[in-house]
């Protein structure tokens, strides 16, 4: 519990530390908010001071950054100047769109994988193992945005029940909630089933030439017992290491998934925050993703002593 | 290991595997239809038209954004006082009537009586004094910039406006009624006040703001108190912003759009396709050349020249349009004002006398040049290529340079830069296609500022011989930039889910009026 609350004060001072990063970072690149509002038709110097004077662009970055701090710290993290919008409205719509996208994938490739990896372990330099194996190397080689642009034609075309362009929340049906999310999801989920299956299948392996292996097999244990049981339980545990980072990852990077899908989320949504440079969204987004990043590898330290228990203290 | 009892449990896992996605499937494929497409309700005379647009609008505020695509939105909730028609004519919108003094300073605009705004607060003189002073408050420059000249707006009476200039401006009435409502939108002041205008619309137009959800999708309804009987003629707009281009394809095959903007390559497909029409119209999309002009080698008139010489545009529609353009200078060809290219100095490519111009310039040996562009499209790309290869023959070598469009922005309006392009789209105020833009080159030549001064305070019937001056100084100029391609533009559409389509070369889409879903 102790050990929990520590990484939990740590969290918090890394989300600081990357909002003020962030808030800075995008300082030094050309072209702020007033450039964005001006647009390409140009305006008098007089007018750009003006525009930043009112926009409080011309303040120091650190009295900026106080600004934003002390009302992010009252809750209020921001309303960009140009689309009126607040940022975490903005975000609480958003990020269900990419965690559910996320979880999803992920869930596919962990079933997928997982079944995979084990398929393979068991009949070890075997046709079948050599011929999956060398499918995992192709699905592994697959960009998601080939299988996602191929996926989205396909499915304009040919599986049109189970596909629906843009995406539908949870809440007003679940039917063309899934159809929205299924050929997204996927698309993400093979390179990830291939990694999962390949890790698995090394992990497992190894476990099987385990002593205590031959031992429960000696005793004549049933033979899925001893795969399941003994050998996949105890292989589990980069699995899930894997798992937590791969989810860290998946939840600011679906860009690319977002745009070809049409599905509005936290990482389509930061590409055009940052696209009309609007830091209120970026740095709440940035810090959204920073603490799913955090929070997906507590999980995973906090569930690793429960699958190898020599990790317990 | 026995292989057969792993392969049995193999077998077991694959065939549960396999019955939850078939049960999966089956839970999707198993929708009700009527949750998919609302059926057209009794009564429901117009039904909805779904239609797909590349870009979604950053904001609502028709006081706060210069970017063509965010103005598109605009126009279907918002009305100005007067409106400009494709072929150039100032029609009554808002206003019925209008007089001006003799001597140009002052405009008295009668209003529309029995006008109301989508909140139910009638419109009255009041709420055009305050759209004004909302805009010279809080407009960015490029919305004041539409109305330098406008001195005081007042309320007459409830029903009259007037409206007093600082000086004569022939530009005054194009500007307040371009049909984009950019700036010119008459806002209630009420709801101004009670909703911020950037997130909602509230105007008087045809369609009415239902929701949005931002950058995905636009619910607009019918405006059931709008002032012209049987306008619009759908029930409901569905604007769903798909940037993708290929998934815009992929929902107009699939039918959960009925109408979408091809690209020039997407549009290659789609015209093979059966059971889908797609238009083509000669657009006012025009790409222009700048040159940095306060800088070395590019503050040397010649050099520009010997540039403008090395371009070959016919070679540009060809290869960089695919064949779906046009040359053009700074006007659209199809203007009543556009000079012919043929009169128009620099403008044909003589590749012999580039070199003798950069060789009087004291560049004998050539220019080494950057091209920059932004992250706009393909189509920019392919223009840079083109010119490239064409102006390396003259000596003039170009490194190419594809920015973030903010980062490009940024040094574009300071002038930072050697060569780039810009796109104008449509303008009702033909001033705009020539005028030199605040900060983007060099300072303006002389004989060129004096040209400008006579447009501003010249009556209208005077502007297009003033016009044909100006084009042809800035031509032998070449400043502030130089017209070189127009681009086609398409729409596709079914006509199983939408009839009454008409694009033309404004690329407004005022034609959303007149659609509506077939009966069936």
């Amino acid at each position: 519990m102790r050990y929990v609350a520590q990484r939990f004060a740590a969290g918090c001072g890394v989300l600081l530390v990357v909002s003020f990063l962030v808030f800075w970072l995008g300082t030094l690149i050309p072209g702020d908010l007033s450039t964005v509002l001006v647009g390409s038709e140009g305006a008098t110097q007089q007018q750009y001071r003006e525009l930043r004077h009112r926009l409080g662009l011309d303040q120091p970055i650190v009295v900026q950054y106080a600004h934003w701090l002390g009302a992010a710290l009252r809750g209020n993290l921001g309303k960009s100047p140009i689309t009126g919008l607040y940022a975490t409205a903005e975000i609480a719509r958003r990020a269900p769109i990419t965690l559910e996208l996320a979880l999803l994938a992920l869930a596919e490739s962990i079933v997928l994988g997982v079944f995979l990896g084990v398929f393979t372990a068991v009949r070890a330099h075997s046709l079948a193992d050599v011929t999956v194996r060398a499918i995992l190397f192709v699905m592994f080689a697959i960009p998601p945005f080939v299988a996602g642009v191929l996926l989205v034609l396909a499915g304009a075309l040919f599986l049109k029940p189970l596909y629906q362009v843009g995406y539908v929340p949870l809440a007003q049906s679940v039917g063309l909630n899934l159809r929205s999310m299924l050929l997204p999801s996927v698309s993400i989920a093979v390179p990830l089933a291939a990694m999962t299956a390949q890790m698995t299948r090394t992990s497992l392996l190894e476990t099987l030439g385990q002593p205590y292996i031959v031992t429960a097999m000696a005793k004549g244990a049933p033979r899925r017992h001893v795969i399941y049981r003994h050998a996949l339980k105890n292989a589990l545990a980069p699995i899930i290491t894997l798992q937590g980072y791969v989810f860290g990852s998946l939840v600011g990077g679906l860009i690319v998934t977002e745009q070809v899908f049409n599905l509005d989320g936290l990482a389509s949504g930061l590409l055009a925050a940052i696209g009309r440079r609007d830091y209120s969204f970026v740095v709440t987004g940035t810090l959204v993703i920073a603490a799913t990043y955090i929070l997906a590898n507590l999980l995973v330290d906090v569930l690793y002593p429960i699958v190898d228990p020599t990790q317990r203290v | 290991m026995s292989r057969g009892f792993a392969h049995r449990w193999g077998t077991r896992v694959a065939a549960l595997l396999g019955s939850v996605i078939l049960a999966a499937s089956a839970g999707l494929i198993v929708v009700p239809s009527a949750v998919m497409r609302p059926a057209l309700a009794a009564g429901m005379a117009g039904g909805q038209v779904t239609v797909a647009e590349p870009t979604p609008p950053d904001t609502f505020d028709p006081i706060a954004h210069s970017d063509f695509n965010n103005w598109l939105v605009w126009q279907l909730a918002y009305e100005t006082l007067v409106v400009v028609q494709p072929d150039g004519k100032v029609a009554p919108m808002l206003a019925i009537s209008w007089k001006v003094s003799p001597d140009g300073l002052t405009y008295a605009f009668t209003l529309r009586q029995g006008v109301k705004f989508h909140n139910g607060s009638p419109l009255t003189a009041d709420d055009v004094v305050f759209t004004f002073e909302r805009l010279m408050a809080k407009g960015i420059p490029y919305a004041k910039a539409r109305f330098p000249n406008v001195a005081a707006v007042t309320a007459l009476d409830p029903g009259t406006v007037q409206i007093r200039m600082k000086k004569p401006d022939s530009s005054f009435l194009n500007n307040l009624g371009d049909p984009f409502a950019v700036a010119g939108a008459i806002l209630s002041r009420q709801a101004a006040q009670a909703t911020d205008p950037a997130t909602k619309m509230i105007g008087t137009g045809p369609f009415r703001m239902v929701s949005y959800v931002p950058g995905t999708e636009l619910t607009l309804e019918r405006n059931p108190d709008y002032w012209q009987p049987g306008v619009p003629r759908a029930d409901r707009l569905v604007i769903r912003y798909i940037p993708e281009a290929q998934t815009a394809v992929a929902a107009l095959l699939s039918g959960s759009v009925g109408l979408a903007y091809p690209t020039p390559v997407t549009v290659v497909a789609l015209k093979r396709v059966t059971g889908l029409r797609v238009v083509t119209v000669a657009s006012s999309s025009t790409y222009q050349i700048n040159m940095g002009s306060v800088r070395p080698p590019l503050d040397n008139v010649n050099v520009r020249r010997a540039i403008a010489s090395s371009i070959d545009r016919s070679q540009l529609v060809k290869l960089a349009l695919l064949g779906e353009g046009a040359p053009t200078g700074p006007f659209p060809p199809g203007h009543p004002w556009a000079v012919p290219l043929s009169q128009q100095p620099y403008y044909q490519r003589d590749v012999a006398k580039a070199k003798q111009l950069l060789t009087q310039a004291g560049y004998a040996g050539g220019v080494d040049l950057t091209f920059m562009w932004p992250t706009l499209g393909d189509t920019w790309a392919r223009i840079a290529q083109v010119l490239q290869s064409q102006l390396a023959e003259s000596g003039i070598r170009l490194k190419l340079q594809q920015l973030e469009t903010n980062v490009w922005l940024d040094r574009l309006v300071k002038a930072n830069y050697d060569l780039t392009m810009t796109n104008a789209p449509y303008f009702s105020d033909p001033s705009l296609y020539i005028v030199p833009r605040a900060g983007r080159q060099g300072p303006t030549p002389a004989e060129l500022q004096t040209l400008l001064d006579r447009a501003t305070q010249a009556s209208f019937a005077q502007l297009p011989g003033i016009y044909r001056q100006i084009q042809l100084t800035e031509a032998n100029l070449v400043y502030p930039f130089t017209g070189v391609v127009v681009e086609n533009k398409w729409v596709a559409y079914l006509p199983s889910q939408v009839e009454g389509v008409s694009y033309d070369f404004t690329g407004s889409r005022r034609f959303y009026f007149s659609v509506r879903r077939p009966a069936r």
